[in-house]
């Protein structure tokens, strides 16, 4: 599948774990990424759910208490710490722990999302997702994960030799035998790669541009990046010019992207195996859009859809909007496709058997 | 020198992102009901920092970045995710040693190219991508890039407790900042009003934030600083050493 569509989803999911703390949108959106992490688990790699969930318990142990300690606000009273305490002291609520406990909820929900995106898509491969405009950081991340194999094998090398001369790894001091060598073949390796890149004529996919050009691009980024910092100042602390700030940011954030685009278009890149948008990569792209658009958009069909607020005036028992179904029942849509694809292989395989 | 102006520009703007979360609260809200557009602010500020590496990424020129940049910053990117991989003692990694002494030795820039790659790295050969990672890509950065701001002195030994200063500032600080990425969980913004008083926005939210850190975090970073102490202590000089006399025979530079 083509890996953008993950990327939308986990976006989707994102989205929903950072604009609602509603405990049933959260609760049957877990239960979507949960059913899409145990699809996507092959067979070879062994399920970490359970350090997620392990995670999870940290979590709470720390959101629960600090936002029971911090707000103390609510109806359900259930203990007081005395007043003198600053910042902590005052009354516990059953609201606030109830809080605490759907904040860490969400986080546990984001973090899930990425580990079954990360199960979903192969690593390496977001790699080549990079736009061009970052050609140069994109060649050096590809040389280092190229890297790492041989790195950690010569570590390995190293480590077997010295030990071989008769020198024992006891304690951090020892490492140095280690690192020096390991640094001083890194280098070495390194002007070898860089001669090799000169034969093969490195640099040439990026179209030179003139000295003027080049500045012009530059002194642009520089200009936008302090007026998109600037614009944030005065949307953030401007008491009349909150709009000018958002105008100015987005002006800025304009002119940026329009750099990043102006400094990708001069790469040529090739590509020998490409990314197909297969049918099921629609669906899936289709639902997270849908899913991603729908949450975005929550403030217009209704002032409080995705919203909970468990303090007074609010009520504890969350308040459910249909809209909200089409936010969340496209994000099943990885765990059904991949469960149909699963079982089109192995209906396939007992053909061939 | 613009290069080095515009990483600085895009560390302002990365910072200014940072502290956002701190800001919210200052902004009118109708009380009792907590402002419904404040709900997407963590994605925006995530995406601003996304923005700010996307800065400095796209504005490498051609003309520095030859092939032995390249392929230096290339195989020392993946040499310091092989060292993120050893584990050390209490989650410890080796992870700043590489971008403290190469951003002392080979400039700022050099330093925060390595420091923010070998992070996005090793998120990708380890399953690590998430929320965190802009935000990882930036402080890791930063890390090296102070290092090749910080001064030579001639003597090895006052350069060298330097570097471990700035080892020991710099553990504690990236656990500050990098617990910033979840801070909309632990203090979210439709809670904000609950505190809120006229004016006291930004440093109530501060205030609040040293005692979640003083309660959650410090202790590892501690462990944290404490190693990368350590580490510059024990290797410091011979990798240094190392470092230079390369960049003497292969002739290259990183303005």
């Amino acid at each position: 599948m083509h890996p953008l569509a993950h990327c939308l989803w986990v976006l989707a999911v994102a989205a929903i774990a950072l604009s609602t703390r509603n405990p049933v949108y959260l609760g049957v959106v877990l239960f979507a990424v949960w059913l899409t992490y145990r699809a996507a688990l092959k067979a070879a790699t062994s399920s970490a759910w359970g350090s997620i969930v392990r995670l999870g318990l940290w979590i709470w142990a720390i959101t629960i208490p600090f936002n029971a300690i911090t707000a103390h606000v609510g109806r359900y009273e259930l203990f007081r710490l005395p007043p003198q305490l600053p910042l902590v002291g005052g009354p516990i609520t059953l609201e606030g722990i109830l809080f605490g406990f759907l904040n860490g909820l969400a986080l546990v929900l984001l973090l899930a999302a990425f580990a079954a995106f990360n199960m979903m898509v192969d690593q390496a491969q977001l790699l080549r997702l990079l736009p061009p405009a970052f050609y140069h950081a994109g060649m050096i991340s590809s040389i280092a994960v190229t890297f790492i194999p041989v790195t950690a094998s010569t570590f390995a090398e190293i480590k077997q030799a010295q030990t071989l001369r008769g020198h024992r790894f006891r304690g951090m001091r020892d490492l140095l035998p280690i690192m020096a060598p390991l640094l001083a073949g890194a280098l070495e390796r390194s002007i070898q790669l860089s001669e090799a890149m000169e034969s093969r004529g490195y640099g040439s996919s990026v179209q030179p541009l003139s000295r003027r050009a080049e500045l012009a691009l530059q002194v642009l980024a520089l200009l936008s990046l302090l007026g998109l910092t600037l614009g944030l100042f005065l949307r953030a602390y401007g008491q009349t010019s909150r709009l000018l700030g958002q105008l100015l940011a987005f002006a800025s954030t304009a002119a940026l992207l329009a750099v990043i685009w102006a400094q990708g278009r001069r790469v040529r890149r090739t590509h020998y195996r490409r990314w197909h948008w297969t049918g099921q990569s629609l669906v899936l792209a289709g639902c997270a859009a849908l899913s991603l658009a729908t949450t975005l958009s929550a403030p217009l069909w209704g002032p409080d859809a995705l919203h909970y607020y468990p303090y007074p005036p609010g009520s504890l028992r969350p308040s459910l909007a249909w809209p909200v179904l089409l936010t969340i029942i496209p994000l099943f849509a990885p765990a059904i496709l991949l469960r149909l694809q699963a079982g089109h292989d192995s209906g396939e395989a007992k053909t061939h058997e | 020198m613009l290069n080095t102006a515009i990483l600085l520009a895009a560390s302002l703007l990365g910072l200014a992102s940072l502290f956002y979360p701190f800001a919210l609260p200052n902004a009118p809200q109708g009380l009792p009901t907590p402002a419904a557009h404040s709900a997407d602010a963590p994605l925006v500020f995530i995406a601003l920092v996304v923005l700010c590496l996307a800065a400095v990424a796209a504005n490498l020129a051609s003309r520095q970045m030859n092939s032995k940049v390249i392929a230096v910053l290339g195989v020392l990117t993946g040499m310091n995710a092989v060292l993120r991989a050893i584990p050390g003692p209490g989650g410890f990694s080796a992870i700043f040693l590489l971008p403290i002494l190469c951003g002392h030795a080979y400039g700022a820039t050099f330093g925060f190219l390595l420091g923010s790659l070998s992070l996005l790295v090793s998120a990708l050969i380890g399953a690590g991508v998430g929320p965190w990672l802009p935000y990882q890509m930036l402080c890791a950065g930063w890390v090296g890039m102070v290092a090749g701001w910080l001064p030579r002195p001639r003597h090895p030994k006052m350069e060298l407790a330097l570097l471990a200063l700035w080892g020991a500032v710099s553990g504690l600080a990236f656990g500050a900042i990098m617990n910033l990425w979840f801070w909309p969980f632990i203090s979210p913004p439709a809670q904000h009003h609950i505190y809120w008083e006229p004016g006291l926005g930004l440093l109530d939210g501060l205030r609040r934030y040293a005692l979640f850190y003083a309660l959650t975090s410090l202790w590892w970073d501690a462990m944290r600083a404490a190693g990368n102490v350590l580490l510059i202590a024990l290797f410091g000089r011979p990798l240094l050493q190392a470092l230079r006399r390369f960049q003497r025979r292969f002739h290259f530079a990183l303005a």
